[in-house]
């Protein structure tokens, strides 16, 4: 039942998971299982990625140069919102 | 419930979040980091992306500096290559664009990645979920 296990993880281990598992070409699920400081250690940088990824939002807006609140990028946003929400309704894609 | 299969750019994606004026692929981008989503892009879209922007990737280098930054760039090895290869032959044309296809959709059936692209055409007939980011 490698699918609920990995149903049954944190969203920051869903993350640190599924980033090694796309590194090693294979399901998330195939990873679920195994001990999270494990998957941790194969790939350290993850977790920290998860853990800032606001601060890595924020930073690569000051780099573009862009002001969140203008109206074009808030319309931007909202369209960048609807793709993801349609994205969430494709489904999990695993057969579980 | 927020989807955790990896979202996979494609090089008209790649391109998109350096050039675009408009801003749409970089708020995409942003907004898929801040929402904690996997972001993944082939190493052979990786190298057409900047193949067409020629010398013009400063963001997109920031981007994949690190190996386990924001966006992640999924090789090419002996651990796919073969397949990556077999595949693009099939297709019949030989060429990066075929290649960067084939690479693709090996990655996304392997890890169950949703292929985001301004181009679906080109994936009509593959067995890989897309998402068009054309402007509706």
């Amino acid at each position: 039942m490698t699918s609920s296990a990995f149903a049954g993880l944190s969203d920051a281990d869903r993350y640190v998971v599924g980033r090694l598992a796309a590194r090693e070409h294979v399901p998330a699920e195939e990873l679920a299982e195994l001990p999270q400081n494990e998957i941790d250690q194969h790939i350290p940088g993850a977790r920290v990625v998860y853990e800032h990824r606001e601060q890595i939002a924020a930073e690569l807006l000051q780099r573009r140069g862009i002001d969140p609140t203008s109206a074009e990028y808030r319309a931007a946003a909202v369209e960048a919102r609807n793709v993801l929400d349609q994205i969430d309704q494709l489904g999990s894609g695993y057969a579980g | 419930m927020t989807n955790s299969r990896p979202l996979l750019l494609d090089a008209s994606v790649l391109v998109a979040y350096e050039r675009e004026l408009t801003r749409r692929a970089q708020a995409f981008v942003v907004t898929a980091i801040t929402d904690g989503r996997i972001l993944v892009a082939s190493a052979l879209s990786l190298a057409v992306a900047a193949a067409e922007l020629a010398d013009q990737h400063r963001e997109l280098s920031w981007l994949v500096e690190d190996s386990e930054g924001p966006l992640q760039v999924l090789s090419l090895s002996s651990m796919n290559a073969l397949d990556v290869g077999t595949l693009a032959a099939r297709a019949g044309a030989l060429d990066a664009a075929t290649l960067e296809l084939a690479q693709v959709v090996h990655e996304a059936a392997g890890i169950h990645a949703i292929v985001l692209t301004y181009e679906p055409k080109l994936y009509h007939g593959q067995s890989v979920d897309i998402m068009d980011m054309r402007p509706r």
